[in-house]
């Protein structure tokens, strides 16, 4: 039975829901910060007159729920406004830093989710080995360990100690004036193809992998531990005891059994995943001068660049619980038990 | 059926192997690669810890003078170390005996980076279109009545009244001289057309420096190239060049310094603006790095609420003044690349003197205190801004926080940004009771001279930075005098800037906290550095005076 229209129409209401929530806080949490943009917005040597011109313009005179009416309006008319701080529009702005956090969330989840399934089904197959205690400790302090300072430790072990991966930026500082490289897409490692430039194209990679392990980091560990307790379910069940006791071979109980059992609850948890690697990127951007979203959510933050700061928020919101519904609905066509 | 199951295992694996091959194979094949094509361009990467602002040589007067500096020239070039003027676009310049008119003679054989010659009528177009765009910087050139152009090589500067514009024509901002086709590049109708500022914020340069922009993404990366047709290369009165500066100069923005310092060691890039200072130590040692110290013109201050009480009351400041341990903070703030400041004109500026220094004496600070009728200490807590992010701010603050508890005065240490911080200090020269009591800030020269520190913090006429709003007919007087004696008679407006900062030191309208030590590091494989960087263009390296070693 496929999945009804109702049940897809109830999620996009939802993902409405949740995406004016959070703006709506955000919103009401950079009015309430005591800050003076007018002074960002007029400049360094303004007047009186000139400040009282900013607040105008920015309607920092009108009480906070019309701003806030003001600013829904335009949300709906697709204004996004303009960054007080760089003055470039700021759907521009996001959208040329947007590609660089995807690649670096996406590559960095699929390493995850991999990764993560192999070590939690190994762990779950040979369990109480000690495999299965080092999977399982890595899963615990895996996601206690901060990911800023865990890609501090990776630039220290793999950059600097063995030399074998270079440290910061998507690709060579210099590509551009002496290969001659043009963004198209955004996603470097996609540009370099289409442009035919192989070495660039691995340069692209080695940039990306560091900070893509560091961001794999809690994807894989989540994934790992869902594995893990799934399959070592799965593997107490009855009829594969019975299996075993056959003599049916483990590989073959976990090809046919196990993991069809796994993969379901597995893809729920996907969003929450991915969510996890979105979040991950953010925080080490800066430190990998990674120039996506979470840089320029970082500089809008430092400025008191709210439009920008609301309208990234946004848009990972919208990311995110896009992804969560779509997950949803794959889910509820799975498993009609959610259906209902 | 056995072999099938395996490989759903194996697939994973495979993944993981095929990735790492890629990896290594790519490595490998770069090194090749690298070694294979040896005529490359030699490239120097600078790591900044900020962006970008605008790319308007007019009115930029802030982050972007880090690259206007090398792309663009000013007449003059200054060098603060020496306390020497050297001659860049104009080969030699006179004053009249009224110090009202200016004759500066050009340079010949100059071309911008468009082709176009240097002239007389570029710089009367450069210099008219700073003045009456009148943003960033441009009020330093505020005495100036008109300009005229005598010929070709040869222009002259009438003034209103007299001002030192030699010193104003090697400042770091608003100083530097374009080509006259902007207007045809852009479009524009005429020199202050706002199609002009398009034009450059575009990301173009119409300069004649020895770099040239051919990139311009001021959050990212600027790159430059090196203009072979520069005059400089081959002048032997210059000498701030090398015959092996690098083809290739990037700026690169890397907001975090502990990533510079990794960027560094991993030969990522050549220098850092920034690395943290307790690993310098462990820096110094590595003999791929190393590391360069100057110091500089930046100063952290308290300027001190004169308004308000107690410290209104001149005992109490000076009580103030004599409980801060200077060396401490200066150890623990900034590991020792600091200087204790004698007065707020900086260390290697022309009228800094060593008399200004307050000694660090609790009994002294607490008979003050008594003298001042506070025997028990003061009995509400005192308001300290500083701005929000700057960890030396931080670090001294706090120190200033414990060492003043120690005489009973209590203070309530807050962080503000910058726009905050500045709104809240100048309400104060409306109702002084509601602002700051103590307000702590860098200051650091527009132009090098004692009176941009001496009028911008203490002079009674200046709203903007006088932001302890110390008032004194005297000290306004002794200012005006002096800066009318700049462009004539330099060492008489010494003696009168000392006497000023007599009155400041005697007064405590601030407490000079530290002057700044810059510190550089960066690959060994550089030398020159030394020179590259100068304290009168803060945050500018000169790309032409780099060495590459191979």
């Amino acid at each position: 039975m496929p999945v009804s229209l109702r049940y897809v129409i109830k999620r996009i209401f939802y993902l409405f829901l949740v995406v004016l929530g959070v703006i709506t806080i955000v919103f009401i949490a950079t009015r309430i910060i005591p800050a003076h943009p007018e002074f960002l917005w007029a400049g360094p040597h303004a007047t009186e007159e000139q400040l009282q011109e900013a607040r105008n313009e920015l309607r920092l005179n009108d009480p906070i729920w019309v701003q806030y009416v003001y600013f829904i309006e335009n949300m709906l008319t697709f204004n996004f406004g303009i960054s007080w701080s760089s003055r470039h529009p700021i759907s521009q702005d996001i959208l040329s830093a947007l590609p660089a956090t995807l690649e670096l969330a996406i590559s960095g989840f699929i390493i995850g989710i991999l990764i993560g399934l192999f070590l939690g089904i190994r762990a779950a197959v040979k369990y109480g080995s000690i495999i299965d205690k080092f999977v399982r400790s890595l899963s615990i302090s895996g996601s206690a360990i901060p990911v800023f300072w865990l890609a501090l430790i990776f630039q220290l072990i793999l950059a600097i100690k063995l030399g074998i991966l270079p440290v910061g930026y998507r690709i060579d500082p210099n590509a551009e004036i002496l290969e001659g490289f043009q963004p198209i897409t955004g996603f470097y490692t996609i540009d370099t193809l289409i442009e035919g430039k192989f070495d660039l194209f691995l340069d692209v990679l080695k940039r990306l992998l560091m900070p893509a392990l560091v961001v794999s980091v809690y994807p894989l560990c989540l994934t790992a531990r869902m594995t893990r307790s799934l399959a070592l379910e799965t593997l107490q069940e009855d009829y594969v005891r019975n299996m075993r006791s056959w003599g049916v071979k483990d590989n073959v109980i976990i090809r046919k059994y196990v993991i069809k059992a796994v993969i379901p609850p597995l893809i729920a948890s996907l969003g929450l995943s991915f969510g996890y690697a979105l979040v991950g990127s953010f925080l080490v951007e800066v430190i990998f001068a990674w120039n996506g979203l979470g840089m320029y959510v970082v500089h809008a933050l430092a400025n008191y660049d709210f439009p920008a700061v609301i309208i990234s928020v946004m848009t990972v919101a919208i990311i995110y619980s896009s992804i969560n519904t779509v997950v949803d609905i794959l889910h509820a066509y799975l498993d009609p038990r959610i259906r209902l | 059926m056995n072999k099938k199951a395996i490989g759903k295992g194996l697939i994973v694996i495979i993944i993981l192997v095929v990735i790492i091959v890629a990896v290594l194979g790519g490595y490998y094949y770069s090194l090749l690669n690298s070694q294979q094509s040896q005529p490359k361009k030699t490239v120097v990467v600078y790591a900044s810890i900020s962006e970008m602002t605008s790319a308007d040589p007019s009115t930029e007067f802030s982050n972007s003078i880090m690259w206007l500096a090398f792309t663009y020239e000013r007449l003059i070039y200054y060098d603060p170390i020496q306390n020497k003027l050297i001659p860049e676009l104009a080969v030699s310049w006179e004053r009249s005996q009224d110090n009202l008119t200016w004759t500066f003679h050009l340079r010949h054989g100059v071309t911008f980076h468009d082709g176009s010659p240097l002239n007389a009528d570029a710089v009367i177009f450069s210099l008219n279109r700073t003045i009456t765009l009148g943003q960033g910087a441009a009020f330093l050139w505020a005495s100036v009545k008109s300009i005229e152009k005598v010929d070709d090589y040869t222009v002259r500067l009438h003034l209103n009244y007299p001002a030192p514009i030699d010193l104003i024509a090697s400042a770091a901002y608003a100083s530097y001289i374009f080509s006259p086709k902007v207007v045809q590049y852009a479009k524009a109708s005429n020199a202050t057309d706002p199609k002009i500022s398009d034009w450059f914020n575009a990301g173009n340069d119409a300069g004649s420096g020895p770099y040239k922009l051919i990139k311009w993404d001021p959050k990212n990366e600027v790159i430059f190239e090196k203009y072979s047709a520069w005059w400089g290369w081959n002048a032997t009165d210059y000498p701030l060049k090398s015959s092996s500066a690098p083809d290739i100069f990037t700026i690169k923005i890397v907001a975090d310094a502990v990533t510079q310092e990794n960027m560094l060691l991993a030969g990522q890039i050549q220098i850092a603006q920034q690395v943290p200072l307790e690993d310098l130590n462990n820096l110094k040692n590595n003999p791929n790095i190393q590391v360069v110290t100057k110091p500089s013109f930046q100063q952290l201050i308290l300027l001190l609420n004169t308004k308000k009480a107690p410290l209104d009351n001149v005992l109490v400041r000076e009580a103030i003044a004599h409980a801060i341990p200077y060396d401490d903070i200066v150890t623990v703030a900034r590991y020792g690349y600091a200087r204790v400041a004698s007065g707020p004109v900086p260390y290697g500026m022309w009228g800094h003197s060593d008399q200004f220094r307050y000694s660090y004496n609790l009994t002294l600070a607490k008979s003050l205190l008594v003298q001042a009728g506070y025997p028990n200490g003061i009995n509400r807590k005192l308001l300290l801004t500083y701005t929000t992010g700057d960890i030396y701010e931080k670090r001294s603050a706090e120190l200033i926080q414990s060492a003043l508890a120690q005489i009973g005065i209590q203070v309530d240490v807050r962080p503000l940004s910058w726009d905050e911080q500045w709104a809240l200090a100048k309400s104060g020269w409306e109702n002084p009771n509601n602002a700051q009591d103590i307000l702590m800030f860098y200051w650091w020269p527009t132009y090098n001279s004692p009176f941009d520190f001496l009028y911008n913090m203490f002079d009674s006429q200046s709203k903007d930075f006088n932001l302890g709003y110390f008032t004194n007919e005297t000290f306004d007087n002794l200012l005006s005098t002096a800066v009318t004696l700049e462009g004539s008679d330099r060492e008489k407006a010494t003696t009168l800037y000392l006497q000023a900062q007599q009155i400041i030191y005697e007064q405590v309208a601030g407490i000079p906290l530290w002057d700044m030590t810059y510190v550089i590091a960066a690959s060994s494989s550089l030398s020159n550095l030394d020179m590259a960087i100068n304290p009168a263009y803060p945050t500018v390296i000169f790309p032409q005076a780099l060495s590459l070693k191979s």
